[in-house]
C-alpha cells in the first residue's frame, strides 16, 4: 500500500529550520554555534525515535507501534498498517483451517495423515474414536506403536501397499471391524483411511454360517432318502419297470442334491479358512497324469481325444486335495461341454512369471457377455443344457476360491462354436523347480 | 523426521532414528505377544484348537524377537554410549522384552493346556471366571504397552493398580477349584490343569505390572521396583509437585 512520500515535506522542514537557525546565528554573531546546536537537536530527535523503534521491535510491546510526527510518524504509521494486514491474514487462515477441520471431522471414516509411512501428523474425530489415538499427545507418534495388531504392522510395514486394503479389528474394541487402506498424496505423505465395516462383516459372517448350517442339516436327510430309494429299488428288482424307473429317478436326484450340498460345504470351508492348510510340495505332473487317465476311463463313450502336454517337470507348494479339486473341475467342464469326438488338451508349464495350467477344448464355447459372470455361483449360460449334464453350478466358483488361496488367477478365453480355454496362473512364489524325492 | 520432542536432542539424527526404531520394535513384539495371549484365551475358553496350535507354533517368533532386540540394544549401548534418559530408555527396553518373552511363554502354556482339555471338562470348569481374568490381564498388557509407547507414567501407575483386581480374581478361581477337588477326587487332574492356566494368567498380570514399573523408571528416573502401589503413586505425586 502506498502511503504519501514524506521526504519532500521533511526536506522543506529541514531547509526552513536550517535557514531560520542560520539567520539567527548570523544575527547573534555565532553562526557555527547555532548551526551546531540545530544539528545536535536533529540528531537527538532521530536517536529518540530509533530507540523507541528498537525497543518496540525487541521487546514486542503491544500491537501498535509508538506515535510520532513527521518522517518518523510516517514510518511508524506504515508499520502499524503492516501489523493490521498481517493480523487480518492470520484471521483469514484461521477461519479456513477451522472450516477445513470441521469438514474433516464430519467425515464418518477415520482419516489419519501419515508422514513418512507411520508417523501421525493429524487426524479427525472419527479416527480418535476408531483407533484410540489422542490429540495432541499422540502427534508425531508412530501409529503401529499404539495399534499393535501384527496383521496391521505387516500391512503398514515400511512402505504400505497402496493397492491393498485389510479388514482388522479396532484396537479400541474388538467387535468393531475396520477396513483400512492407505492413499498417497503430496510428497511422501500418506492418508490412512479406516472405515467401520462391522455391520457388513457381521452380515457376511451370518450368510456364511447360514449356508454352512443349511448344508449340514440337509446332508443327513438326503442320505436317508437316497438310502431308502436304493433299498426299495433292490427289493423290487422284479417288479414293475415303472416303479423301478421312478426309484431310479429318485436316486439320481438325491445324488445330485447330495453333490450340491457337498459343493456348498466345500465353498463355505474355502471362504472361511484364511490360509491354505499345510502346503506341501505337490507333484503336479503326476497329479495331472492320474486325472487324465481317470477322465479317459470314465468318459470313454464320448470318444474325446484327451491329450496331456507336460512341458516342464515343476511342482507347486500347495494342498494336493485342493489342486486336484480345482483341476478336475476344469477338466469335468471341458468334457461336459465338448460334443462327441471333440478334443481336449491339458497343458502344464512354468516360466519366470510362475506356473500355468491350461485346459483347451473344442466344445460349444461361451459368448463373450457371459465370461465375466462365469465364476458366480449357480450362474448358467444355458439352464436347459446344464441340467442334463448334472453339474452343480458351483464348479468354477470353487476353482476361483481355491486359486485365490494361492494368489493365483483364472483366465478364460472362448469362441462360441469353436471352443474354450481355461487357464490357472500361479505366482512364482508357489512354484518348486526341483523335485525332492 | 522423527519428532524430537520424544527423545532428547541429538546431534545425530540417525541416533534419534535408531531409538525410535527400537521403541517401534518393542511395540511390535508387544503386539505379537498380545495376539498370542488373545488366541490362547480363545483356545482355552472356546476350544478353538486351530488358534491353540497357532500359538504353540508361533512361540519361536516371540523368542526370536527377544534375541534380536537384545542385540540391537547392546549395539546402541556400545556404539552410542547413551546417558541419562536415553540410557534409562534402553534399560527399560531390555527389561521389558524379557518380561514380554516370559508372557509369551505363559500364553503358550495356556494354549498347550487348552489343546489337551476335553470339551466335557471345559464345560465343568469355571470358564466364565477364566474369561474374566483373561480379559483383565489382556487389558493390563495393552495398557502397559500403551503407557510405554506414550511414555505416560500416570497411566502406568493406573494399570499397575489393576493387578490387585487380577490377583483377586485368581484367588476366586483357586478357591472354586480347590472346593471342586475336595468334593470329588476324580476332578483333580482336570482342576490341576485349570489351576496351572489360571496361575499363568495371573503371572502375565504381574509381568504387565513390571512393565509399568519400567515406564515409571524411564520417565521419572525413579526406581519403583518392589515398592507398593501406594508408594509408587506417592512418588509420582511428589515429583509432580516439585
Amino acid at each position: 500500500m502506498i502511503h504519501g512520500n514524506p521526504w519532500p515535506r521533511a526536506l522543506v522542514r529541514w531547509a526552513l529550520s536550517a535557514g531560520v537557525l542560520a539567520l539567527a546565528g548570523a544575527a547573534a554573531g555565532q553562526l557555527v554555534l547555532f548551526l551546531f546546536l540545530g544539528t545536535l537537536a536533529c540528531l537527538l530527535w532521530q536517536l529518540r525515535n530509533v530507540i523507541r523503534l528498537e525497543n518496540w521491535l525487541r521487546k514486542n510491546h503491544g500491537f501498535k507501534p509508538p506515535d510520532s510526527r513527521g518522517l518518523w510518524g510516517g514510518i511508524f504509521g506504515a508499520l502499524y498498517k503492516m501489523q493490521r494486514r498481517r493480523r487480518a491474514r492470520l484471521q483469514r487462515l484461521r477461519t479456513i483451517l477451522h472450516a477445513f477441520r470441521e469438514s474433516i471431522d464430519a467425515v464418518p471414516d477415520g482419516v489419519v495423515a501419515l508422514r513418512e509411512p507411520r508417523e501421525m501428523q493429524w487426524w479427525n474425530d472419527a479416527a480418535e474414536r476408531l483407533l484410540g489415538i489422542r490429540w495432541p499427545q499422540d502427534r508425531g507418534q508412530r501409529l503401529d506403536n499404539l495399534y499393535r495388531n501384527p496383521d496391521f504392522a505387516e500391512f503398514i510395514g515400511d512402505s504400505p501397499d497402496e493397492t491393498r486394503q485389510v479388514t482388522l479389528p479396532s484396537p479400541v474394541d474388538e467387535q468393531i471391524m475396520l477396513e483400512i487402506r492407505v492413499v498417497p498424496y503430496g510428497r511422501e505423505q500418506r492418508l490412512l483411511i479406516a472405515r467401520d465395516v462391522s455391520r457388513l462383516h457381521k452380515l457376511e459372517r451370518m450368510r456364511r454360517d447360514f449356508v454352512a448350517n443349511i448344508s449340514h442339516e440337509l446332508r443327513s436327510p438326503l442320505t436317508v432318502v437316497h438310502g431308502l430309494a436304493e433299498t426299495l429299488a433292490e427289493q423290487d428288482a422284479e417288479s414293475a419297470t415303472d416303479q423301478r424307473r421312478m426309484l431310479g429317478l429318485v436316486q439320481q436326484q438325491t445324488r445330485r442334491m447330495a453333490r450340491l450340498v457337498e459343493d456348498l460345504l466345500l465353498l463355505s470351508r474355502l471362504e472361511t479358512t484364511r490360509r491354505p492348510t499345510t502346503p506341501k510340495q505337490v507333484d503336479v505332473p503326476a497329479l495331472l497324469r492320474g486325472l487324465c487317465d481317470e477322465a479317459k476311463a470314465a468318459n470313454a463313450e464320448r470318444e474325446h481325444d484327451i491329450r496331456l502336454e507336460i512341458i516342464d517337470e515343476c511342482s507347486l507348494r500347495a494342498d494336493e486335495a485342493e489342486l486336484r479339486s480345482a483341476f478336475s473341475n476344469l477338466l469335468f467342464n471341458a468334457i461336459n461341454y465338448t460334443p462327441q469326438k471333440g478334443s481336449i488338451t491339458l497343458r502344464w508349464w512354468c516360466d519366470a512369471a510362475g506356473a500355468h495350467f491350461c485346459v483347451a477344448d473344442t466344445g460349444i464355447g461361451i459368448a463373450p457377455e457371459h465370461i465375466p459372470r462365469l465364476t458366480e455361483r449357480f450362474y448358467r449360460v444355458d439352464r436347459g443344457r446344464s441340467a442334463k449334464t448334472g453339474g452343480t453350478g458351483l464348479g468354477l466358483a470353487i476353482v476361483k476360491h481355491i486359486l485365490q488361496h494361492y494368489g493365483a488367477r483364472l483366465g478364460i478365453e472362448s469362441r462360441p462354436g469353436l471352443g474354450s480355454t481355461f487357464c490357472c496362473h500361479f505366482p512364482a512364489e508357489t512354484v518348486c523347480l526341483h523335485r525332492n524325492g | 523426521m522423527v519428532d524430537e520432542k520424544r527423545f532428547t536432542q541429538h546431534i545425530s539424527r540417525q541416533y534419534n532414528e535408531e531409538l525410535a526404531r527400537i521403541l517401534n520394535r518393542v511395540m511390535r513384539m508387544g503386539g505379537l505377544v498380545e495376539q498370542q495371549l488373545a488366541d490362547a484365551l480363545l483356545a482355552l475358553t472356546q476350544g478353538d484348537s486351530v488358534r491353540g496350535e497357532r500359538v504353540v507354533a508361533s512361540d519361536y517368533e516371540v523368542n526370536a524377537a527377544e534375541v534380536e532386540l537384545d542385540e540391537e540394544c547392546i549395539y546402541i549401548l556400545a556404539r552410542r554410549q547413551p546417558a541419562a534418559s536415553d540410557l534409562r530408555l534402553i534399560m527399560a527396553v531390555i527389561k521389558t522384552i524379557t518380561d514380554l518373552e516370559r508372557i509369551g511363554d505363559e500364553a503358550e502354556r495356556v494354549a498347550s493346556m487348552a489343546l489337551h482339555l476335553l470339551d466335557e471338562d471345559r464345560r465343568r470348569s469355571p470358564m466364565a471366571q477364566m474369561q474374566a481374568l483373561g480379559r483383565q490381564v489382556r487389558h493390563m498388557l495393552a495398557g502397559a504397552l500403551d503407557a510405554f509407547a506414550r511414555m505416560d507414567a500416570e497411566k502406568a501407575v493406573q494399570v499397575a493398580e489393576q493387578d490387585i483386581e487380577a490377583d483377586r480374581q485368581y484367588e476366586g478361581i483357586m478357591r472354586e477349584l480347590i472346593n471342586a477337588m475336595m468334593d470329588d477326587v476324580v476332578a483333580v487332574p482336570r482342576a490341576m490343569d485349570i489351576i496351572w492356566s489360571a496361575r499363568a494368567l495371573e503371572r502375565i498380570g504381574d509381568r504387565s505390572r513390571n512393565i509399568c514399573e519400567y515406564v515409571v523408571y524411564f520417565v521419572h528416573g525413579k526406581n519403583v521396583r518392589h515398592t507398593s502401589l501406594a508408594q509408587m503413586a506417592k512418588e509420582l505425586a511428589d515429583d509432580r509437585r516439585k
